[in-house]
């Protein structure tokens, strides 16, 4: 499988940056946002109880890349593969449809790990965002903790789009959503009651910003990284097999209903 | 090596495959005839284990597709009727090396099979081109090319030579009657003169239906298609 996986991550590499252009578009796009960041941190940060508001959002926003490619863009994945007709291919080879969306899945994340790396390293290149050395290993290994939660939730969207055939925007608007309220871009504390509940609710994604914050802050000891760090693994623990269930159960639906893979 | 026994299958209301026998032993080349909308291509979708039977089974050297398809599949190479399925971007080696370790080939064995499936002749310009700029005859030959990776000892092909030129499908017809001489195959066609020129045995899927015994004598114009072949 390590070839078909260097294969996939070829594919995505070259789906998304055809052309020099295109990378230079990413990286355009990349700037801008960082852009605007920067101003509306200079804006807000004398009323931002949370130290540097540009360090927040800039966090914020690089944590959530490869949760967020996999809730949707697993999915967005699946539909393609369905689209061209891949999808019935790989089913075809004596390989178990839950390792083909392992392997899909897993071609979006070095990207998404270096689309986070790069978005903090231009913003502490071009405005100053300041993270300790040391900070950047435990950003990444709990990226890495996070993993089964995050994978699991994308096998969870993926089987709920290959057992209804539709509904890709409205999972981009539920990842779009779990992002707001897990306090991607502002605190939670400014949240109605419900939905601060909600965030607490959404543990993964909030788990994973709080935590990383703490770590980029400095306000975090290695010891300390245990506790949330049991906690991201429970969580996929807890995903992660019910994704899979959910993956085995879509898949065998769809050859028994006999309906060919139109995801719309 | 091929076997169904009382296989039905429905979509819906409508009964595409009723109670379809069917056995083909080792070595065997079948071509199944039968109008549009017969279950041709139902019956070899439910045998390379994408379309689970309604009732009865099918089995692949012994092993039941529908209760161990990943076992069955790893015996068994699939035609598609369509012939998309690859990614285009890429040319048709990179296709074949992923589908390659998709079935568990290390990629020195992938590239070993490749150089010997460069004798389907349309493959040789397939291999460097991308997909999406192949022709229909290097599109056909790579899904010949993707059915024969692993050296599978079955072989299902829809319609193998549909979008071929003449000259083309002939020299695709002499592939299936002698390099694919030490396979068990069942391929679809809608041509008694393809019949007559690759298969051992020609069926008609009306005559598998129902639990009726297959068709035990070849129409006359295929009583000896090895004739035809010599």
């Amino acid at each position: 499988m390590t070839g078909a996986y260097s294969f996939l991550l070829r594919r995505e590499l070259r789906d998304r940056y055809p052309t020099r252009l295109a990378i230079a578009g990413e990286l355009l796009g990349l700037g801008a946002s960082l852009l605007v960041y920067a101003y509306t941190a200079r804006a807000f940060a004398p009323r931002f109880q949370g130290g540097d508001y540009f360090s927040y959002l800039l966090i914020g926003e690089a944590t959530l890349f490869a949760p967020l490619a996999l809730f949707n863009g697993l999915a967005r994945s699946v539909r393609l593969s369905a689209q061209t007709g891949t999808l019935e291919a790989m089913l075809a080879q004596p390989v178990a449809p839950w390792r083909i969306l392992l392997v899909l899945g897993g071609a979006l994340l070095p990207i998404e790990l270096a689309r986070a790396l790069l978005t903090l390293g231009l913003g502490a290149l071009l405005f100053g965002f300041a993270l300790a050395p040391s900070a950047w290993g435990t950003l990444l290994s709990l990226q890495l903790l996070a993993l089964p939660a995050f994978f699991g939730l994308g096998l969870l969207a993926s089987s709920a789009l290959l057992r209804f055939g539709r509904g890709e925007a409205m999972l981009g608007y539920l990842g779009a959503a779990a992002a707001i309220v897990a306090g991607a871009y502002f605190p939670t504390d400014v949240l109605p009651a419900q939905l601060k509940e909600l965030a607490a609710w959404l543990s993964p994604f909030s788990l994973l910003l709080e935590t990383t914050r703490a770590a980029a802050t400095g306000g975090f000891e290695p010891g300390t990284l245990l506790r949330p760090g049991a906690a991201l693994l429970a969580w996929g623990v807890l995903t992660l097999p019910a994704g899979l269930l959910a993956v085995k159960l879509a898949f065998a639906r769809a050859r028994r209903v006999g309906a060919p893979f139109l995801i719309t | 090596m091929i076997r169904t026994r009382a296989l039905s299958r429905s979509f819906g209301e409508k009964k595409v495959l009723a109670g379809t026998t069917l056995e083909i032993v080792r070595g065997e080349r079948v071509a199944l005839l039968g109008p549009n909308g017969s279950g041709k291509t139902t019956l070899l979708r439910v045998l390379a284990g994408l379309l689970m039977p309604s009732s009865g089974d099918a089995w692949i050297d012994g092993i039941s597709v529908a209760r161990e398809p990943l076992r069955a599949k790893a015996r068994l190479g699939y035609v598609p009727a369509s012939e998309s399925g690859f990614f285009p971007r890429f040319t048709g080696r990179e296709n074949l090396l992923f589908f390659a370790g998709l079935r568990g080939l290390p990629p020195r064995e992938s590239l070993r099979q490749l150089e010997r499936l460069r004798a389907l002749k349309p493959l040789e310009s397939a291999l460097e081109t991308p997909f999406q700029f192949a022709s229909s005859g290097m599109k056909q030959a790579l899904c010949l090319a993707r059915a024969l990776l692993g050296d599978p000892p079955v072989l299902l092909l829809d319609e193998p030579t549909r979008s071929l030129d003449p000259e083309a499908a002939l020299e695709l017809h002499a592939f299936l009657a002698t390099g694919l001489a030490d396979k068990t195959a069942l391929f679809v066609t809608h041509s008694t003169e393809e019949a007559s020129r690759c298969a051992t045995r020609v069926v008609r899927l009306s005559d598998l239906q129902l639990d009726r015994s297959q068709a035990s004598a070849p129409p006359p114009a295929f009583e000896s298609p090895q004739g035809v072949l010599a």
